[in-house]
């Protein structure tokens, strides 16, 4: 096989698919927990309509955060204790392409159920077709940005105990912007303002993260492989 | 007696463009020149600082208001200063993780507890203000979200380091939280700025302005302040890194 490019994006894109497919429950686990938690919330704060309408962009997207957060551990660990990530480390194939299929395959595995669910968790909020609408798109443009962002902290936190909490702790701050134009796209939807802005602006930091976060990944796995 | 301690080897450097000597020749930059940098303008620092800050409260009681609005003259610049210091965090990490070096690593840790510090102090102040002239502590604009987002965000930078052991890898950590977060913080203070919301207009604006002077006068007197506590942190830091904890109880 060559070392092309799309090469070694394929065959590493290909090998996390097959491994996160056959930790199945693992993957499962992270779709349930968003499931579980945006279910809790019409428990907690009472059936009224209007005040779930209200609240449901929020929810949805803080949920979507936090399990977006849970499976970041997932991305780099497994490589890490096997010894795989020192023979990419070692290899010939540019470690940023490495990082970007990595990301990629943890993206389509834990970020892309989130995106699919999320219109039929609105429902459950009340939420009009239009700001589902919104929604799901928000949340396509916006779990790529998490999962970027994620992968510099999951490779600065690699093999450290303290294990997700740490993670949580580097990555949270960065996820903060994210989520308020995620949410805030809902919001000026309902508020009738057009969420153009606000997924706009989403879609531009996904631009600059996917330029700087496997860059950023890449020389922190180095660090964190010493 | 600032340079009788020589350090005896260069840092390594560990960054993602890497310069031959750990990018210390570039801004001169190196633990030693900072070491004595540092200690060159300490004295100067503090005796400024506590000269302005006596000046600003005698102006703040000559230009006094009633009752507990006098707080403003406290809560305004502790609010500037936490913004400055968190910029001035995102500069120095910046700067770390682009050259490379300890030193602006250090530099940046030195100032977060000064900001934690000061974000507190704009948190209460600021929440007593609200209740004398509006009549509840909580208003939840956003000014107050910022300054409890300041807050939050000083205190993750400084729980990191104590967390993750090594040395390197808490320094680059701390950068990266301080790099992106300043930035977030930065952004969102543009963005609620300039959708007016920022909350100074709304409260009791002829108070603000007659506090004027003493405002600007801790103002600066705040800044000497945190500079001189951000520079005995940075001395203590560089002590602790090339000698170990021992020797930062040492005389200066």
């Amino acid at each position: 096989m060559q070392l092309t490019a799309t090469a070694i994006f394929r065959s590493v894109l290909k090998r996390d698919l097959v491994l996160a497919y056959r930790r199945r429950s693992d993957v499962m686990t992270t779709v349930f927990f968003f499931v579980i938690v945006v279910s809790l919330f019409p428990f907690g704060v009472g059936p009224e309509t209007n005040q779930l309408r209200m609240m449901a962009p929020g929810i949805l997207w803080v949920a979507a955060l936090l399990s977006s957060m849970l499976s970041l551990g997932r991305m780099f660990a497994f490589d890490y204790l096997d010894g795989t990530l020192e023979q990419m480390l070692l290899g010939a194939a540019p470690l940023g392409l490495v990082v970007v299929a990595k990301v990629i395959a943890h993206w389509l595995v834990s970020g892309l159920p989130l995106v699919v669910l999320a219109p039929v968790l609105g429902l459950m909020f009340d939420l009009p077709g239009d700001q589902l609408w919104v929604l799901s798109v928000s949340l396509l443009i916006g779990t790529p940005v998490l999962s970027l962002i994620g992968s510099v902290g999951a490779a600065l936190t690699l093999g450290l105990r303290g294990g997700g909490v740490l993670v949580s702790l580097l990555v949270l701050p960065l996820y903060v912007p994210v989520l308020i134009f995620g949410a805030g796209a809902v919001g000026a939807q309902a508020a009738a303002i057009g969420a153009q802005s606000h997924l706009l602006l989403l879609a531009a930091f996904l631009t600059v993260t996917l330029l700087f976060a496997p860059w950023a990944t890449s020389a922190a796995l180095r660090i964190s492989s010493e | 007696m600032a340079s009788s301690i020589s350090l005896a080897r260069q840092q390594v450097s560990h960054s993602w463009c890497n310069f031959a000597d750990g990018g210390a020749s570039i801004w001169a930059l190196s633990s030693q020149h900072l070491y004595d940098l540092a200690g060159a303008v300490l004295p100067w620092l503090w005796k400024t600082s506590l000269a302005v800050l006596g000046l600003g409260f005698i102006l703040s009681l000559v230009f006094g208001v009633s009752g507990l609005s006098q707080l403003a003259v406290l809560h305004i610049p502790a609010v500037w200063m936490a913004t400055a210091l968190i910029l001035l965090v995102t500069f120095w990490s910046a700067l770390g993780l682009l050259t490379g070096g300890v030193a602006p690593f250090l530099m940046a840790q030195s100032l977060v507890p000064t900001g934690g510090m000061f974000s507190f102090l704009a948190i209460w102040s600021g929440a007593l203000w609200n209740r004398a002239s509006l009549g509840d502590w909580w208003i939840g604009d956003a000014r107050q979200l910022a300054e409890c987002g300041l807050l939050c965000l000083f205190l993750l930078m400084l729980v990191v380091p104590v967390v993750i052991s090594q040395v390197q890898r808490a320094d680059i950590s701390v950068a990266y939280l301080g790099v992106a977060g300043g930035v977030s913080v930065a952004i969102l203070y543009i963005l609620w700025g300039l959708s007016g919301a920022m909350g100074f207009v709304d409260i009791a604006n002829s108070t603000v302005d007659a506090l004027n002077p003493a405002t600007g006068v801790i103002t600066v007197g705040f800044w000497l302040y945190g500079s001189y506590v951000g520079l005995v942190r940075l001395r203590c830091m560089i002590k602790e890194r090339e000698f170990g904890v021992a020797a930062t109880f040492t005389a200066r």
